[in-house]
């Protein structure tokens, strides 16, 4: 049930946009002692699962595709592959470190976009 | 026509940038199972600036981009034997739910408060990641 629970609302926020990627690989780890690696597997499979229903809405009301997409796609694959393969050798706590310092990153960069977003709403409204 | 930006930034440099930047997207999400959307939604944002597009339909784009990623990651992790498949079943539907429920929320809901209180806790998941990789 608690699996339920956390999974709605980590899809929930995949869906809206605002960073819940690395949430299950945290709530696997931290709260279910997953190891790294399966956990990030896992979350990747909750990810399909949770972005293709979430696009389905997006697609329905936007017009996202052009050709800058389509060539990141083609590029993103075989990066993708290569580094997935990279991670089933690597010394988990090397992805771990890794996926802590992009979630700071992220987590501070998303803050201060909120926060300059938040200054310019005050000043129109001045 | 090429589109300029409002930094300036088109024709083959703008490739090159969308290259290099996708690369590097495609080799996260690969490595750490998730993150590859952080790189492209900024990519976007950034050479979007002077294009009019907006907040978010670069995180629709963004979305569009990491299912295929993440698409390919999973079938190379899964042939590795690290996939939970039985929790998956187990989150199946509220996991899908939940993505619905998001997306459509995206467009109705100011986000500013939202996005403020799970950047704060993005930072702390990412601190105690670190603290238990050392």
């Amino acid at each position: 049930m608690m699996d339920a629970i956390v999974s709605f609302i980590i899809a929930v926020i995949v869906g809206l946009g605002i960073g819940g990627g690395g949430f299950f690989v945290i709530y696997l780890t931290l709260c279910m002692n997953y190891g790294q690696i399966i956990a990030q597997g896992t979350n990747l499979l909750f990810f399909l699962v949770s972005g293709i229903s979430a696009l389905f809405i997006h697609i329905r009301r936007k017009s996202v595709f052009s050709p800058e997409l389509l060539f990141i796609i083609a590029t993103t694959l075989p990066a993708t592959a290569l580094g997935a393969h990279i991670a089933d050798f690597t010394d988990p706590k090397i992805p771990t470190f890794f996926l802590g310092a992009l979630l700071v990153i992220s987590g501070i960069i998303s803050g201060i976009r909120t926060v300059k977003a938040f200054i310019k709403e005050k000043n129109e409204k001045n | 026509m090429e589109n300029k930006t409002a930094k300036g930034i088109y024709g083959w440099k703008k490739w090159v940038i969308i290259a290099i930047l996708s690369l590097l997207a495609g080799c996260i999400n690969g490595f750490v199972g998730t993150g590859g959307g952080i790189v492209i939604v900024y990519m976007l944002l950034f050479l979007d600036s002077g294009g009019g597009d907006s907040t978010k339909n670069a995180f629709a784009k963004t979305l569009v981009a990491v299912i295929p990623m993440s698409f390919v990651a999973f079938l190379v992790y899964l042939n590795n034997g690290n996939v939970d498949t039985e929790l998956m079943g187990r989150v199946f539907i509220p996991a899908t739910l939940g993505g619905i429920v998001g997306a459509c929320l995206m467009y109705k809901i100011d986000k500013k408060w939202l996005t403020m209180i799970f950047s704060s806790l993005v930072i702390y998941s990412g601190v105690t990641l670190i603290t238990r990789a050392l």
